[in-house]
């Protein structure tokens, strides 16, 4: 090709006023954003016309929201859902950033709400069917959106809902929680306002909340000119029905415009609302998987095996979800005993097989023994019931007195059993122990010092223990695995049970006060300065023991070999070790 | 114990780091295939396809080039001539509202180049400059690798920007959309064992008041009687990786975490004596 042909394209563009750029071609501008400009594109082999954004870099910076648009892009590229604006294509230039997105040609739904005024309740109820189905696609994918209302829904040509503008979305991690406030006054959650730390999706629930009440009434539910004031409407959480509001309507509304996050409806919740359901279009929420579905192919194996049937029977039984059916009843108690192994419920086991024996040589009549040994099995699953109810699981420990007190009882603790930590905040610690060359790459754990809901009458503080998972795809599979699999043991019952709960081990007067007071009581341990470094690195050596032994059994159940040279690690055994150490240290005198 | 999830993600991304930004730009290549194929629109609308098959040609990737202007002195017509073909071309700009532009496909390297603004030879003050063997005055680029891979340019901008200052602790923070957070403060502490002074911890602002979803404890939640005992409610995902224990009895210490396997969750709990 000769030189000039080169730029042969660019400079035929040019005559008609229009670039190049990659595959795309691009033409007018048709809107203005604070960080550029946004242009009509056409794809060229294909002549489809796109959106091209085009986000100057230099101004990004000054602004401060590289970040914001990392987001958008990253959040955006993972989305496909046939309610959310596409993102097709980024290019990357020294200047500039272009976004090629799908072109979204009918307006923004604030502007049509504004020129219609209510909606009427079908139209309604199609675009918010529409927006949850988005929304909910979003949330699956772990991302939020935080800045839901009518001006960021487009409509297309068709009149369907386009949800556009992921500036403000974030990416939810396992564990973690948010605090960025942000989002539009009018639409943001009370938590929001409030600078409260939130989940993510209950956020962007309590806007589709407000988006339908705009969308039905052609107001908004909470709104004044003076901020403070209408944030004070917000948290206070109450709102005018207007009295030709459909009722359904209003009750689904109700139920997301809740200001307690936990009273507030999720996305199931809306699906299977009486409202939500009519005209609902199958495409938007296919069927989920069904969690009672679930089979222990184990149990189903052993069942079959036992009562010489096929597996297919014990299956079917089960899907058939007879519970009275002798195979169901059997892999029911199967399974309570893969989780209590203790000798009353192995002899019922026992006394069971007798039973399906009999049932199976097809006996008219059922002895009267054969009937108190089936009771027996009954009154198993009803105390298990009973047992499990008894016992109330707590986040972390508790912590009674001064924060200031507690944090340093914290650190010197830490420091005593020889522990390191980063510092993100005074009340939020990234702690491990230290690295050694049996142990190169400890477990890190995650203290937050949090304080309690006062509305709820709990005073005082909770410190919270979190595990910080290392990323899935940096761990080998064999390690994914072993991260899965739960190690049980048997516990033996003792007498004290008779007794009830272990006394507490009284304090001394002259000893200083405890700034922890455990919802785990544990008896204290006493450690005198000059043996602690000792006592601590029995303790380590003694938790690794144990871990060793978590991997023997880790191996018995696995199929698959461990390499030697590299020992299969359980995250969730040393995460647990970890925090035993760090409990017992806090709870020393 | 095993937890079902329903319609959850098949891979878990972590935070923005640099393992992350490879799985990005993995993510962007996926996402490039997936808008290459058909998708189906239930809207009836026309399939959507943008082959990116004939992209990425020897290496050249696109630069903006700009001729900026103001209101009163707008000129009719602005070419650029430059050392991308040894001063060959004379190219057209178009003109748009502030400026005239052009877009010119570039390998990374070092180029030069001068603008023909109606007739007369100039170079831009506002833009790099630099002297050729002749002692003539040329406008000048160099253009890096990392400027067409759009998530090693943010990187870069973010750390060059504000908030990428307030990450690393120059500068007091200002409020804007990139402070950062808890994961990427992380890490770029490093671990000590300097206890804080009482000066620091009184003059911190309190504890965060704890949100009512990490109170609702998985283990004290009933399963329906259709379930399988051993399959657990569907957890929130903030409750994951979290340690809950439960009040001692029989001498024995019970803690319990939830962890995320692929599609599932998995529950683990360790029966410790005391």
């Amino acid at each position: 090709m000769p030189p000039s042909g080169r730029f042969d394209r660019t400079i035929a563009l040019a005559g008609t006023g229009h670039l190049k750029i990659g595959n795309f071609v691009i033409k007018e501008t048709i809107g203005k954003g604070a960080f550029g400009a946004v242009k009509r594109g056409t794809h060229i082999q294909t002549g489809y016309d796109v959106a091209i954004k085009i986000l100057n870099r230099g101004r990004m910076k000054g602004l401060g929201t590289v970040n914001k648009t990392r987001n958008e892009i990253d959040n955006l590229q993972k989305l496909t859902h046939p309610h959310i604006t596409r993102l097709f294509r980024v290019i990357s230039t020294p200047s500039d950033i272009f976004l090629v997105m799908e072109l979204v040609s009918g307006g923004e739904l604030f502007s049509y709400i504004t020129r219609k005024g209510a909606l009427p309740i079908r139209e309604s109820r199609r675009y918010f069917q529409q927006i949850i189905s988005g929304v909910s696609y979003c949330h699956n994918h772990m991302i939020v959106h935080r800045d839901l209302k009518p001006e960021n829904l487009l409509l297309d040509a068709n009149k369907n809902i386009k949800i556009a503008d992921f500036g403000l979305s974030n990416y939810m991690t396992d564990g973690d929680l948010l605090s960025t406030a942000c989002g539009s006054p009018n639409y943001a959650a009370p938590e929001l306002i409030s600078n409260k730390l939130y989940v993510g999706p209950e956020v962007d629930l309590w806007s589709c909340g407000v988006i339908l009440y705009a969308m039905l009434c052609g107001t908004l539910p909470f709104d004044d000119q003076n901020v403070p004031t209408l944030f004070a409407k917000i948290k206070s959480g109450r709102y005018t029905v207007p009295y030709s509001m459909e009722k359904q309507a209003a009750d689904l509304i109700s139920t997301m415009l809740q200001v307690d996050p936990v009273k507030r409806a999720d996305v199931k919740r809306i699906v299977n609302h009486s409202w939500f359901r009519i005209d609902l279009p199958y495409y938007l929420f296919p069927e989920c998987e069904n969690e009672s579905s679930i089979v222990d192919i184990d149990v189903v194996q052993s069942v079959a095996e036992k009562f010489d049937v096929k597996e297919e029977d014990v299956t079917g039984a089960l899907l058939a979800e007879d519970h009275h059916h002798f195979l169901c009843i059997a892999y029911r108690l199967e399974v309570n005993h893969k989780r209590n192994a203790d000798e009353s419920s192995q002899k019922a086991m026992e006394d069971f097989w007798e039973i399906g024996k009999t049932m199976k040589m097809g006996s008219t009549s059922l002895p009267v023994g054969a009937t108190t040994k089936t009771n027996v099995g009954r009154k198993i699953l009803e105390g298990l019931k009973k047992e499990q109810k008894k016992l109330t699981w707590n986040l972390g420990i508790r912590a009674c007195l001064d924060p200031v007190e507690t944090m340093k009882h914290v650190f010197l603790s830490l420091k005593s059993v020889d522990m390191e930590w980063k510092v993100l905040s005074m009340y939020h610690i990234i702690v491990r122990s230290k690295p050694t060359p049996i142990n190169p790459d400890p477990v890190k754990v995650s203290l937050q010092l949090f304080a309690l809901d006062k509305k709820e009458n709990n005073k005082g503080y909770l410190l919270d223990f979190k595990g910080l998972t290392e990323d899935e795809e940096a761990v080998p599979p064999s390690r994914c695995r072993s991260r899965a699999a739960s190690v049980s043991v048997t516990l033996a019952k003792s007498k004290s049970d008779l007794n009830g709960n272990s006394s507490k081990v009284p304090m001394s007067p002259l000893s200083p006060m405890s700034p922890i007071s455990p919802s785990v009581n544990i008896p204290k341990v006493r450690v005198d300065d000059a043996d602690a470094s000792l006592k601590s690195s029995l303790n380590s050596s003694i938790y690794m023991a144990d871990i060793e032994n978590s991997m023997e059994s880790l191996d018995e159940v696995s199929t698959q070999s461990s390499e030697p040279e590299a020992p299969i690690r359980s995250q969730t055994m040393e995460f647990f070790a970890t925090c035993h150490i760090i409990m017992q240290a806090l709870l020393a005198e | 114990m095993g937890n079902n999830q329903s319609g959850g993600p098949d891979a878990r991304y972590g935070g923005p780091n640099d393992k992350a930004g490879l799985r990005r730009h993995r993510m962007m290549s996926e996402t490039a295939k997936i808008a290459g194929q058909v998708l189906p629109n239930p809207d009836g609308g026309p399939p959507m396809i943008f082959d990116d098959g004939n992209e990425d040609k020897s290496g050249e990737c696109p630069v903006v080039f700009r001729w900026s202007f103001t209101q009163n002195a707008q000129p009719r017509v602005v070419h650029i001539v430059g050392s991308w073909d040894n001063w060959q071309t004379r190219i057209p700009m178009v003109k748009s509202t502030n400026d005239f532009s052009t877009i010119i496909d570039l390998q990374p390297g070092q180029y030069e180049y001068k603008f023909q603004v109606d007739g007369s030879w100039v170079v831009d003050d506002n833009q790099g400059k630099a002297q050729d063997v002749h002692g003539n005055e040329n406008n000048m680029i160099n253009i890096q690798d990392s400027d067409f891979a759009v998530f090693e340019a943010l990187d870069e901008d973010f750390q060059s920007s504000t908030a990428g200052e307030v990450l690393r602790g120059e500068s007091e923070s200002t409020k804007n959309h990139d402070t950062p957070n808890d994961r990427e403060l992380e890490k770029l502490r490093s671990f000590t064992q300097e206890i804080p002074s009482m000066d620091m911890l009184r003059k911190a602002a309190g504890p965060p008041v704890i949100p009512p979803q990490l109170m609702q404890v998985l283990l004290n939640k009933e399963t329906p009687e259709s379930c399988d005992p051993n399959v657990l409610p569907e957890p929130n995902h903030v409750m994951l990786n979290h340690m809950y224990a439960l009040s001692i009895k029989d001498s024995v210490m019970v803690l319990s975490s939830t962890q995320r396997y692929r599609k599932k969750f998995v529950t683990t709990l360790l029966y410790k004596p005391v």
